[in-house]
């Protein structure tokens, strides 16, 4: 009978000295632990050096962004990536229609009608923001953030929408600036 | 007598109840602990210390019996496919499906060419969350994780069982 009670007494004894424990710890929560309250505070994304020209050619992986009224249609983003995920098609404007220019004051001569990127398919590996003769195609964030902010989480309930359309021409503007009987469409 | 969906679904019991179980399944998506290629990596970062994973109310199940969460990580090969899809057959049935990193979303670098990868994990198990990176950081994941627990908790199981 003694020995009955004594196990009871000896479980609560020991149970409040392993939840002491635990209470301590939740009172000391905040000081030198190492995890992070995730949407509040993320670790910093580093910059991977790739060894030449270190101010330019900083590199982050984040999601590939196009400031498309600076692109040319040159296709050498689409030429550059190893997994083709970047789909440009364009069609060339008359002779002697302005269309505007870049902002490094380049003459545009290209209408970009489609300029996909799918980021399901891309593997991050910044190819194509080198050879860009106009900087406009980059990824977010890092040595970048000046023209955009850091964008890498951006899941989905949807395939479909990881599938960025960055082309902000209608149809009639095509119409209009093409003559119809010298429709030249080309792209990758 | 003909069963009315709009009144069953107002009733407070029911719709309380609803709410109780949803939170309940939002609140602890156990995910089965296993993993294809690199991006199984970065889920084991996430589940360290540092972006605590139990932090959400996750927590690795090793039996498939026990999860709830599916996190397809890294390339599914063709012979993986048939596996994963008996794995997620054997899981208990409030189950999710999170597609991670490029390559379990649409193949990744072997959509054109690989002869040997299935391009997109949706095309054997309905997926519920896709995370694009390759691989997604642990900062993404968790994002995708705290959508799914979104979608979790817009549910509303016994309505639709009555339904």
């Amino acid at each position: 009978m003694k020995r009955y009670f004594y196990n009871i007494w000896e479980t609560i004894t020991t149970l409040m000295i392993g939840l002491g424990v635990t209470f301590g710890h939740l009172l000391r929560i905040r000081k030198g632990n190492v995890t992070l309250q995730y949407p509040e505070e993320r670790w910093p994304q580093p910059q991977r050096e790739i060894g030449f020209n270190l101010d330019r050619y900083n590199v982050i992986r984040s999601r590939l962004h196009v400031d498309i009224d600076d692109c040319i249609g040159c296709l050498q983003c689409s030429r550059a990536c190893p997994v083709d995920c970047i789909k440009i098609e364009f069609v060339k404007v008359d002779k002697g229609l302005d269309i505007g220019t870049t902002s490094n004051d380049t003459k545009k001569r290209l209408l970009v009608t489609r300029f996909d990127i799918d980021m399901t398919e891309c593997c991050f590996c910044n190819l194509c923001t080198y050879p860009c003769p106009e900087d406009c195609i980059y990824m977010t964030g890092g040595p970048n953030s000046r023209k955009h902010p850091i964008d890498y989480e951006y899941s989905t309930y949807d395939r479909s929408d990881l599938i960025f359309r960055f082309s902000n021409v209608d149809p009639d503007q095509v119409a209009r600036l093409t003559g119809q009987n010298e429709l030249k469409v080309g792209g990758k | 007598m003909e069963h009315d969906v709009r009144k069953s679904s107002d009733n407070i019991i029911i719709s309380s109840l609803d709410k109780l179980i949803s939170w309940a399944r939002s609140t602890s998506p156990w995910y089965f602990q296993f993993g294809l290629a690199c991006c199984a990596i970065e889920m084991m970062a996430t589940a360290a210390s540092r972006h605590d994973l139990e932090r959400i109310g996750m927590m690795p199940r090793s039996s498939p019996r026990q999860a709830d969460v599916m996190i397809v990580s890294g390339t599914v090969t063709l012979k993986m496919a048939t596996r994963i899809k008996r794995l997620y057959a054997q899981m208990a049935d409030p189950k999710y499906v999170i597609s991670m990193g490029s390559c379990a979303t649409s193949g990744g670098p072997y959509w054109q060419y690989g002869y040997h990868v299935l391009k997109g994990v949706d095309l054997i198990i309905p997926v519920d969350v896709y995370i694009p990176g390759c691989p997604p950081r642990p900062e993404s994941l968790l994002e995708g994780l705290l959508k799914l627990q979104e979608k979790i908790r817009h549910e509303r199981p016994i309505s639709e069982k009555l339904k």
